[in-house]
């Protein structure tokens, strides 16, 4: 062979690598399945326990892909809106409501997913159903608390000073609204919260971005309390013995229903339809439950044992208007960088 | 023939470059126009808002200031710091090379949030130093090392420094040792060799240094997220915030394509302000 032959073939080579970086290999087997894109960590874990069994009941054949955060994860469907990656994706309440103004998610009813009828009316969006009830509240070690911490005004207590971690990002403000509640405001009336929780300053020690970078400074020490916790992902963490304590302080109580929505623009609607409908099935319910120490959201499936007696009652849930969040949070996320995330 | 069979070489060897930048091209060029959509979902439309909401409060300046601050007498620091230890790597004997080399090296191993972390273990409240010194009772409370903008700037000077003592080093390495014997057999001491020959001599690895670290420390996002504890975000974590907790990515892309532009401007001034260094030495 004539050398330039050789180099001929190799920039060939060259080129045609570079070509599937534009057009990406078409993966003979990713057309056939359902490609569920959700948290990495426990939660993957917890699709990957339950994968077989929904294969099972579902007919379909699943893949579970991961997201960095909904947020994020939203953020990338929206810019992929015209040729979507996935076919299902869980996220958060606003997330889904986001998706749905953005045009991202199909609409969802029980004529397309029959179990949707068990689930509470609570816990179902027009863009997206519950298929797990997440717990939030206070995360804190023990070892470094002067005191058992029970409820949100706990965290303002003076032996808290340089202690409390907290953040705005995590569920678009949920904090912000608790402290709001607490003065007598809600998201419809916020003034009472950006007072409430400047008073927290001297406690204030640092702020997180996403529940992984709570859980860092938790473990090194350079923070006691996450003043905004999420259960699954300390779920392994917390126990008899352990140091690493969550507490869902009694009022007002904030439960995250987690929606799995239909992406618009996938070849496998119908497949996909049926994935959800087997989610929501009272074993593969309890196995993702236990997984996760979570709630699940079909009446008659069990929590698991470690959580059940803190498991609030739905009736007693404070329903966020995510409407008024949504056109709001990014004059509250302005206000809170100018006035609280300052020294 | 051998040329014409030269040429199509060379061409074909442009070819993965030119793709690598047409691609680099096309996602720029969607960045810029997000950057124009008038509003947070929206789709469809063009417009200067985000621009003018941009420019119409000081408040998101604030973001820039601190970015440039920090980088900017960050890189300096880098420099200071890292000149000795590539200046003892490139004279010094195989073995004590080998060893800085990998000290250095070593780190690229694991990944920038994990070195990030490993920081924060150490500078933190309840980190190593300020554990030691309470031990020791020269402090009785710990010093604030983090959470602030110094803690930042310790971070990206730490994380950055192999980006500035890898080029000086290569540079100082090639330098011809004859240049600088001359020198000291026309009576020159020690600092005045140093001063007048290899300080000189090393301006391109410095240049390349600065420029790398500078950038680097400009759009660094996880150092100043975990060690600046929210108090110290710069401009890449405004743009997160936007993008990915407000879903403002029109507006966070057009504060993107804001840095990008000054950025440009302060590489091209630093290139050229090189440039001119360099034909004064080589003059």
């Amino acid at each position: 062979m004539k050398k330039r032959d050789l180099s001929r073939g190799f920039m060939f080579l060259v080129f045609l690598f570079f070509c599937t970086l534009f057009v990406g290999f078409p993966d003979a087997r990713a057309q056939n399945e359902v490609i569920i894109n959700t948290w990495g960590g426990a939660f993957l874990e917890a699709f990957n326990a339950v994968q077989g069994d929904i294969e099972r009941v579902s007919g379909a054949k699943v893949k579970i892909t991961t997201h960095p955060g909904a947020a994020a994860g939203l953020s990338r469907l929206i810019t992929q809106k015209d040729n979507p990656q996935v076919d299902l994706f869980t996220g958060i309440e606003s997330t889904a409501f986001d998706g749905g103004k953005a045009g991202v998610f199909e609409e969802l009813s029980p004529a397309l997913v029959p179990n949707m009828v068990h689930i509470p009316k609570e816990l179902v969006m027009p863009h997206g159903v519950s298929i797990w009830v997440s717990l939030r509240g206070i995360f804190y070690r023990a070892d470094m608390v002067p005191f058992q911490i029970k409820k949100w005004e706990d965290l303002w207590d003076s032996r808290l000073k340089g202690k409390v971690a907290t953040s705005i990002l995590l569920d678009k403000g949920n904090f912000l609204i608790m402290a709001a509640l607490l003065s007598g405001g809600s998201e419809n009336n916020i003034e009472p919260g950006f007072e409430k929780v400047k008073s927290l300053k001297p406690n204030l020690v640092l702020f997180y971005k996403t529940d992984s970078e709570s859980i860092k400074f938790l473990q090194a020490g350079e923070a006691a309390v996450a003043g905004w916790g999420i259960l699954p992902n300390v779920y392994k963490l917390i126990g008899p013995g352990s140091d690493y304590k969550f507490v869902i302080p009694e009022k007002p109580q904030f439960l995250a229903p987690i929606p799995i929505s239909l992406v618009k623009g996938r070849p496998h609607k119908e497949q996909s339809l049926k994935v959800i409908n087997a989610i929501l099935t009272k074993d593969i319910q309890e196995k993702i439950a236990s997984h996760l120490g979570v709630v699940p959201s079909l009446p008659g499936a069990q929590s698991p044992e470690k959580i059940r007696d803190i498991v609030p009652a739905l009736k007693n849930i404070y329903k966020v208007n995510w409407d008024v969040v949504n056109a709001n949070f990014d004059k509250w996320l302005e206000r809170w960088n100018k006035e609280i995330q300052v020294k | 023939m051998i040329e014409r069979n030269k040429t199509s070489l060379s061409l074909n060897l442009l070819l993965p470059g030119v793709l690598c930048l047409l691609l680099f091209g096309a996602s720029l060029l969607s960045i810029g126009i997000l950057s124009l959509r008038p509003e947070r979902l929206a789709r469809e439309g063009i417009g200067l808002n985000q621009y003018l909401r941009f420019f119409s409060d000081a408040h998101y300046l604030t973001y820039f200031w601190r970015s440039f601050k920090v980088s900017c007498y960050g890189t300096l620091l880098t420099l200071f710091l890292g000149y000795p230890v590539a200046y003892l790597m490139a004279r010094s004997g195989g073995r004590v090379r080998l060893m800085l080399t990998l000290v250095l090296v070593v780190q690229f191993f694991t990944s920038y949030i994990i070195r990030a972390y490993a920081l924060m273990l150490v500078l933190g409240n309840n980190g190593l130093i300020n554990r030691m010194l309470m031990k020791i009772g020269l402090i009785d409370r710990p010093l604030p090392l983090m959470h602030n903008e110094t803690g930042v700037a310790i971070g990206l000077i730490m994380v950055s420094l192999p980006f500035m003592i890898f080029p000086i080093y290569s540079v100082l390495k090639g330098i011809d040792r004859r240049l600088e014997e001359a020198a000291e057999s026309l009576g020159a001491g020690e600092w005045q060799v140093f001063w007048n020959v290899t300080l000189p001599l090393s301006l391109p690895g410095m240049a390349a240094g600065i420029i790398l670290v500078l950038l680097f420390q400009l759009t660094a996002f996880i150092v100043p997220g975990l060690l600046g504890g929210g108090y110290y975000d710069m401009v890449a974590n405004f743009i997160y915030d936007q993008a990915l907790g407000v879903l403002n990515i029109p507006f966070a892309a057009a504060v993107a394509m804001v840095m990008l532009a000054i950025t440009l401007i302060l590489v091209i001034g630093l290139n050229k302000l090189f440039q001119r260094s360099l034909k004064d030495v080589s003059a």
